[in-house]
């Protein structure tokens, strides 16, 4: 009977102990990746948003009905995107901080072709990017 | 009689158990008052802000939370508005700097947020700071407005 019950206390130690390494671990892990997530997230809008802009010029100083289409990884957490006053671009994204605009500011006249937020939202997207002369045209590539 | 003897000593292991169960629970309780389960204090402090307004350094010190962030944007901006809060259930409220004016391209900013309450903004806690900014561009017509959130965790020292 003691026996049993000395092995039962032991069997109930290490369940214990192997709990109180997992426990905190896992709440430092899960801490530290949603933080560095919020940095990758960052990284790959950064990436998207200079890679539209230096083709939107390129495509400007080509002259017109010059065209490239470009294929990109949106990162789930871009909610819309937009383009104002012909010259800045715009990534409305949520993160656990809270919405944040990532604002491309373009050197070239650039203009929403159809509707830029169809490209937001998780996955891969093609943007087709073209000049019709005066502008650097930026849109979902439906093709 | 033999039956009685066997439920007497079967509610004696129960209260037994049960006191057991009891002091167990405190002992947990007075740990956790006392922040031995806080595993967060075992995470770095840090400064997360979008890389195009880079955080360089970060402190809070007394009643005020200063940072000091780079812009890289490659466009000259105008501060509007700055606002200081956490999630706590009464949340930090800070005095912002004032008359921000331009910001260059590639320029340093120190950051000093001064009176700051509440929030668990207190020497010795580890509290965290959501700081909010409204800029624009000058040169951008109309100058629409634009919103970053950045977020810094540390422990508050004493002046």
């Amino acid at each position: 009977m003691i026996a049993k019950a000395q092995s039962a206390v032991e069997y109930l130690m290490i369940i214990a102990l192997t709990l109180g390494i997992i426990v905190p671990t896992s709440y430092l892990f899960f801490r530290y990746s949603s933080e560095s997530n919020v940095q990758i997230v960052d990284v790959q809008i950064s990436q998207i948003g200079r890679n539209i802009m230096d083709t939107a010029e390129t495509v400007y100083f080509s002259g017109e009905s010059s065209k490239i289409v470009l294929e990109i990884n949106m990162p789930e957490n871009v909610v819309d995107v937009y383009i104002l006053a012909n010259r800045e671009l715009v990534f409305e994204v949520s993160t656990e901080i809270g919405e944040t605009d990532v604002v491309f500011f373009s050197d070239v006249p650039i203009a929403e072709d159809g509707d830029l937020s169809d490209i937001a939202g998780f996955g891969s997207k093609k943007v087709k990017i073209q000049s019709d002369g005066n502008q650097a045209l930026i849109g979902k590539f439906t093709g | 009689m033999k039956k009685e003897a066997k439920s007497q000593a079967a509610l004696e292991f129960l209260t037994t158990y049960a006191w057991a169960f009891l002091v167990i629970m405190i002992t947990i309780g007075a740990l956790y008052y006392f922040g031995v389960f806080d595993f967060s204090r075992f995470l770095p402090q840090k400064c997360m802000f979008p890389s195009q307004f880079e955080c360089i350094d970060f402190s809070f010190v007394g009643d005020e939370v200063k940072l000091r962030l780079v812009n890289n944007l490659g466009e000259e901006i105008r501060v509007d508005s700055f606002t200081v809060t956490n999630d706590a259930v009464d949340p930090l409220s800070c005095t912002s700097p004032q008359d921000f004016g331009s910001w260059k391209p590639g320029d340093e900013q120190d950051l000093t947020f001064t009176d700051c309450i509440n929030g668990v903004f207190i020497v010795g806690e580890r509290t965290n700071a959501r700081i909010t900014m409204e800029y624009c561009s000058p040169a951008t017509p109309n100058c629409p407005k634009h919103t970053i959130n950045g977020k810094i965790t540390a422990v508050v020292s004493s002046p």
